[in-house]
């Protein structure tokens, strides 16, 4: 996305667009199952970011739909805030809504985009402050960390959650979710396991696990980490590791409770929101009861894999 | 059968007292706060187009 400072040139250039979507005034992704829509209004053209090129999709009606469009005000509500992230945004409660508020010291107090989404979490609405962006160039409205926001939310009505994670798929089509916040080793496993024939990476840093009637399924997303694997596919999940650097290779399997405590620790989840975090662990509840999970401890190497697939 | 006469084939699990147990929760990463470009890994590069300030968690 390209961004203008105040009253300043062009400091930013719009990354390359997907070679799939077009300058448009509607583009959609679907991850993890639920599709997402931008819809530009009049002056504004969208692209989606590069990274969402395989996750492109079409459709008239998707499970999110947002309206998209510039702004020349946007200034933060008076009222309290109900979560400060610390970081880019700020969500408050609006309009039988949650209003999420981006900020960057870089373009100073004023926000440079807001988005409204419906308690419903159905559609919303996105609109950026004209004056930081060249209209010259197409925008991905949704930019990260909104995207991904959306999904969480999303996902907590109960529909599933996206867990700090590599997920991998097996030639059988078997699939394992490797577990661990950042330097657990995700991305290193990762590239472990593609030296096996016949293996498949989802992601190597952020999983969307699902209930669905065939079981309990795994998806890929865009929001790879350093190894860059990003698919838009799905597996039936098996058997879930949570990732502990070692000397030796051991496994360790854990009570379910315990199992949905340490995913909850490594789970992407509305805070702000007490209801979306009761159903978050509701799911984990359920998932742990389906799917085993044990603590991987394990070596940066091949003697790893043997012991999962000792395991299996 | 009986609930009592089920009861009496099924072992009993040994009585274990409650444990607490604390898992550590990274709020930084939690919370999606900060920026991470689905086009490269880390930390924003010089070649990312975005002006956001960079203070990306990584992975």
């Amino acid at each position: 996305m390209s961004v203008l400072e105040h009253n300043s040139p062009v400091i930013g250039t719009s990354r390359p667009t997907s070679a799939r979507t077009d300058h448009a005034s509607r583009v959609c992704y679907q991850v993890g199952g639920i599709s997402f829509a931008m819809q530009a209004q009049p002056g504004m053209r969208l692209a989606l970011d590069p990274g969402l090129a395989d996750f492109a999709f079409k459709s008239p009606l998707c499970d999110l739909e947002f309206a998209c469009g510039w702004t020349s005000n946007l200034t933060l509500p008076r009222s309290k805030p109900a979560f400060v992230s610390g970081g880019l945004w700020t969500a408050y409660r609006e309009n039988n809504g949650t209003s999420l508020y981006f900020q960057t010291p870089r373009l100073g107090e004023t926000p440079y985009k807001h988005c409204w989404l419906s308690d419903d979490l159905s559609h919303g609405r996105v609109s950026l402050l004209q004056r930081f962006f060249d209209p010259e160039l197409p925008v991905y409205p949704l930019e990260y960390p909104l995207d991904e926001l959306l999904m969480i939310h999303r996902l907590s009505r109960g529909d599933g959650v996206e867990i700090h994670s590599c997920g991998v798929v097996s030639r059988d089509g078997a699939g394992r979710l490797f577990v661990g916040h950042s330097g657990a080793g995700k991305s290193t496993a990762s590239r472990l396991w593609l030296r096996e024939p016949g293996i498949r990476v989802l992601s190597d840093d952020r999983i969307i696990v699902r209930m669905e009637q065939g079981g309990t399924v795994m998806y890929g997303t865009p929001w790879h980490g350093d190894a860059g694997l990003a698919e838009p596919s799905s597996a039936s999940l098996q058997r879930i590791f949570l990732l502990e650097q070692a000397a030796k290779n051991e496994i360790v399997p854990l009570a379910p409770a315990r199992g949905a405590a340490e995913l909850f620790a490594r789970t992407f989840v509305p805070h702000h929101h007490a209801e979306g975090v009761a159903r978050t662990l509701q799911f984990l509840e359920k998932l742990t009861s389906i799917a085993p999970v044990s603590i991987l401890r394990c070596t940066a190497d091949a003697r790893a894999i043997e012991e999962v697939l000792r395991a299996a | 059968m009986t609930k009592t006469q089920d009861d009496k084939l099924q072992p009993k699990t040994p009585y274990q007292a409650p444990k607490v147990v604390a898992v550590s929760l990274r709020p930084e990463e939690a919370v999606l706060g900060h920026c991470k470009v689905t086009g490269s890994a880390g930390p924003i590069s010089g070649s990312c187009g975005s002006a956001l300030a960079c203070r990306s968690i990584g992975s």
